[in-house]
């Protein structure tokens, strides 16, 4: 009987990775069993496969757990933070519905002059309608403390000191969204938790 | 009081626990940041892809089987990661480059856990100094225990190349082995 050729360390390799097809296989076992030359051979690449995977593990230089339940943790707003928020919010409204019948009340007195149907379409009747328009606000404007003063008297005494509340508002307003902007401007998960 | 299974922790994790997740992280951040160093072969880019690759599975929670062991799926995440982070880096440097590419220096690498015996320091190098897709296959096949196909399907070459990448890569670590034996 003819002997088979011996097997080639790539062919001894995918023995031991149990990677040879299906069909090549009993060849392999059969040669194997028989030559004492292959057998060492193999024996020789068990050893190295062996020596691979002899890796040691090494231990990280810090422990991760820290960092990455940082990186996880939602960006969290201060419940201080939170009330001003709710404070500005609350403020808005209060404004806006005491200043609404000023707001009405000088829209009233505005007469606006029309710019969709300008009569000619030379320059001189753009500048005339430009000066009948500052004209108009100007209007306005000098009505304005009459408009503020009349919405004053309709309005409760303790409503008198709505300037004091639109300052307060608009301050609280600045503040606040600094605050909050400066404190959680958004940045990546990971480079937030690198920094700790 | 019993240490909860990984089972437990994952379940607990889904449910909205966040700290169950940390368990596992301390659980297995030394294998998974062992593998990415293996991988990598730079300690520092290794600890940050095994941060990001806790973070990923946080993500991909949803898609594990927790009928599966969890180490292996995570360590799987990890390769993945840090596959796609060699992948990123080749597309940067020309084929010899790559093929030249080792890191910088093995003996900057972490202090061992306990007693290394000369040998296991002697292997540690062999691989680290392997160009990066051969320390892939290496990687997969005896850290991670795929298979050709899955070594295949995770590098995108075929199970023709996963063998022959495996047969260069061992003869390279052989070689070197006997020459600083």
């Amino acid at each position: 009987m003819a002997e088979t050729p011996h097997l080639t360390d790539m062919e001894i390799q995918a023995w031991l990775d149990r990677g040879l097809d299906r069909s090549a296989a009993p060849a392999v076992r059969a040669h194997l069993a028989t030559c004492t030359k292959c057998a060492r051979r193999l024996e020789a690449q068990a050893r190295l496969f062996a020596e691979i995977e002899s890796w040691e593990e090494l231990t990280p230089p810090h422990d991760l757990e820290p960092r990455v339940m940082a990186a996880l943790r939602p960006p969290s707003t201060p419940i201080g933070l939170r009330w001003v928020a709710a404070l500005q919010a609350g403020l808005v409204l209060l404004i806006v519905a005491l200043a609404w019948p000023l707001v009405t009340s000088l829209l009233q007195s505005l007469h606006l002059p029309s710019l969709w149907f300008p009569t000619t379409s030379t320059i001189e009747a753009w500048l005339a309608e430009a000066y009948a328009l500052t004209a108009a606000l100007a209007t306005s404007l000098q009505a304005l403390p009459g408009s503020a003063a009349a919405w004053l008297r309709l309005a409760p005494n303790w409503i008198a000191v709505w300037p004091a509340v639109v300052a307060g508002a608009a301050l609280a307003a600045v503040v606040g969204n600094s605050i909050l902007l400066s404190g959680n401007a958004p940045r990546s998960h990971a480079a937030r938790a690198r920094r700790l | 009081m019993d240490e909860a299974s990984d089972r437990q922790l994952v379940v607990r994790t889904r449910s909205g626990e966040a700290n169950a997740f940390g368990d596992l992280v301390r659980r297995y951040q030394t294998s998974v940041y062992n593998v990415c160093y293996r991988l990598l072969g730079d300690p520092q880019e290794a600890e940050d892809l095994a941060q990001e690759a806790f973070l990923r599975a946080y993500r991909r929670l949803g898609s594990y089987d927790d009928q599966r062991p969890f180490g292996p799926w995570m360590r799987r995440v990890a390769a993945n990661l840090c596959l796609n982070a060699l992948q990123a880096r080749k597309a940067t440097l020309s084929f010899q480059e790559e093929f030249d590419e080792v890191p910088g220096d093995v003996s900057e690498s972490p202090e061992p856990s306990g007693e290394r015996t000369e040998e296991v320091e002697r292997v540690r190098r062999a691989l680290l100094r392997l160009p990066a897709h051969y320390r892939a296959v290496i990687e997969l096949r005896h850290y991670q225990e795929m298979s050709y196909d899955e070594i295949a399907g995770a590098l995108g070459i075929g199970p023709g190349d996963v063998r022959t990448r495996l047969f260069r890569a061992r003869r390279m670590m052989a070689d070197w082995l006997r020459h600083n034996g």
